[in-house]
């Protein structure tokens, strides 16, 4: 299948360039999107197992991401406070956008939370928490919804 | 950006603004194995079984709900008819056994429970017989429990009989409500073609054909067609009708996606012998403003639902939620179409007032959308034989044409045209509507079965 063939040379691609950026290279790598696999020897071309693993890893990864939007009026040190609380509790921040419109505040937060060293709950509340202090409404939603409502 | 900004704004516009919600989570529960020759002992197996199988449902949806940010409206459960569940006890009355079940869904935090039912379409035994005769003081003594009585099947035909004990039953039962505005027949939907998976109450009930426990997804969204809607005419783009099917078509599957992965995703969580069951494409208003199916048709270009070209215009919205939720989900079932209860769609509550829906305009309208006559208030003084005959018209339309119609209709005790019911909550305002004063008495008299239609023989 044409598929399994371009997934190879992607697989192909990516270590290849995990491997030139100077990173680690043991037992195992992580792609730049989060996969952890098993390294091959040099000059080996990826399997078609070893690509399904990759794909598995990343889907199960992609699973483990919440979006957070926080929208009010603008006021100093939101963003400041809004990431300290998602360092605090472990969150990784993979992408974030905020914008001014006048002088609405709003900022769109995607957050690893895989490695969270709370429960989702804890961390859900903390943001909370933090929002309202700030006067500002945060919704934060697992990133599932946002894969059902916009991709096919 | 992962996602980008507008992908993400549009779901917190249909979260927040739209009340783009996930109208019902509903438990079926398989209650074949409570069957047995004592009333006590059934019932004392229903409610273990019940408490043990959803024990868990109400921490499991609200976990859910935490963590993806899309509101669940309500926990349900639905269980096998009653009626062949407590057959084998020949007991004279199954009240009992409604008690045991409003018992289980307070304790378990449910607001309803379906499945007080029976199948009557082609016969009715001793069980059914003793089952419709307990509904007025079953639904009157209970808060919880919903009855469902299904008198045709487009394969059996119409089963004249049962129709017109449900003209009495639905009188009887408004007596015995009488201080509550006649509350109970909020409750007893009368059915023709009922689905085995339907998640939304009154009519729910757990099918013969089901499994063991399944989780059924009862979606809604006319807030999130309705800004749609507003959002493409007020857009200055050039639109026809196809263009207006075409939007509905995309928000129908949006809603059903979010539906879809809530309903997996608290079957997953609840574990074995739970399953994911069906989602249901309902578009179920709500008295909220904005929450209408009333107004989708107001936005689509007519000056009040009720007027020359509702039932088109439903048509089309009805066809284009189907056709896009058909693609979202695996697992379609349920009534799957939309829903107009008057009472609880304060666009229907206007377009009643304002004089321009009338009962029989409602009856055309069920010819082409799910469901049927919902949450109807007719005068108190409406004898059963005209009920019955009510029912038989719109349990025609449905076994005609091979879909599911129901009737849940209101006599109000001791109110007339022109007044109105407070039933609160989600069940809404009632104007109490105009119903014709010619009497149908004769033809119900005649009784018996009217055959099955010839589209019924497709073998």
């Amino acid at each position: 299948m044409a598929n399994d063939e371009l997934l190879r040379r992607v697989i192909a691609q990516v270590l290849t360039e995990v491997e030139a950026s100077g990173a680690d290279a043991k037992e195992t790598v992580t792609t730049p999107r989060g996969a952890v696999l098993p390294v091959l020897p040099a000059g080996t071309e990826p399997p078609i197992d070893y690509c399904a693993l990759c794909l598995e890893q990343e889907q199960k990864r992609k699973r483990q991401r919440a979006v957070l939007t926080t929208t009010g009026r603008n006021r100093k040190g939101i963003v400041a406070k809004m990431t300290h609380v998602i360092a605090e509790a472990g969150g990784d921040i993979l992408d974030i956008s905020q914008t001014l419109v006048s002088d609405y505040f709003t900022m769109i937060i995607v957050v690893d939370v895989a490695s969270l060293s709370t429960t989702f709950e804890e961390f859900k509340q903390r943001v909370t928490e933090v929002s309202s202090s700030l006067d500002v409404h945060t919704m934060m939603m697992h990133e599932d919804v946002m894969a059902a409502l916009h991709r096919v | 950006m992962i996602w980008e900004s507008d992908e993400v704004r549009e779901t917190l516009r249909m979260i927040e603004a739209e009340h783009l919600d996930i109208r019902a989570v509903t438990m079926g529960i398989s209650l074949r194995d409570c069957a047995g020759p004592d009333l006590d002992g059934t019932c004392g197996r229903i409610f273990d079984k019940i408490l043990t199988l959803a024990q868990k449902l109400v921490p499991t949806v609200e976990a859910v709900q935490a963590d993806f940010a899309v509101p669940i409206t309500n926990k349900r459960i639905s269980v096998t008819p009653i009626a062949m569940v407590a057959e084998a006890s020949h007991a004279r009355s199954f009240v009992p056994v409604a008690q045991t079940l409003d018992r289980a869904a307070r304790e378990l935090g449910i607001d309803y429970i379906g499945g007080f039912s029976a199948l009557v379409e082609k016969g009715i035994t001793p069980g059914d017989d003793t089952l419709i005769r307990s509904i007025p003081e079953a639904l009157a003594s209970t808060e919880r429990v919903c009855s469902s009585v299904n008198v045709a099947t487009t394969r059996a035909g119409i089963n004249m009989d049962a129709i017109v004990r449900m003209g009495r039953v639905i009188k009887e039962l408004a007596e015995g409500t009488a201080d509550r505005g006649g509350i109970g027949c909020a409750k007893l939907v009368t059915f023709a073609n009922i689905p085995d998976d339907n998640p939304f109450v009154a009519g729910a009930l757990h099918g013969l054909s089901e499994g063991e426990c399944i989780v059924n997804i009862g979606v809604s969204g006319p807030g999130v067609v309705l800004s749609a809607i507003r959002r493409l005419r007020r857009s200055g783009t050039p639109c026809d009708l196809g263009t207006i099917a075409e939007t509905v078509k995309r928000m129908s599957f949006k809603v059903t996606r979010a539906g879809e992965l809530i309903g997996r995703e608290v079957a997953r969580r609840l574990g074995a012998p739970a399953r994911f069951g069906i989602v249901d494409l309902s578009l179920a208003p709500t008295p909220a403003i904005g929450d209408s199916v009333a107004e989708i048709l107001e936005a689509v270009g007519l000056e009040r639902t009720g007027a020359p070209g509702t039932t088109a215009a439903l048509a089309l919205i009805t066809d284009a939620v189907k056709k896009g939720g058909v693609m979202a989900s695996s697992y379609v079932g349920g009534l799957s179409g939309a829903f107009i209860p008057v009472s609880e769609d304060r666009g229907m509550v206007e377009a009643v007032r304002a004089g321009a829906l009338s009962l029989e305009k409602l009856e055309a309208m069920t010819a082409v959308c799910s469901v049927g006559l919902d949450m109807v208030a007719v005068p108190g003084w409406v004898p059963a034989e005209t009920l019955s005959a009510l029912i038989a018209d719109e349990i025609a339309i449905g076994v005609v044409n091979n879909k599911t119609t129901a009737v849940r209709i209101i006599p109000v005790p001791g109110k007339d045209v022109g007044e109105t019911v407070e039933l609160g909550g989600l069940l809404g305002t009632a104007p109490v509507m105009p119903i014709s004063r010619f009497s149908s008495a004769e033809f119900v008299r005649l009784g018996g079965r009217i055959p099955a239609p010839i589209i019924s023989l497709r073998n």
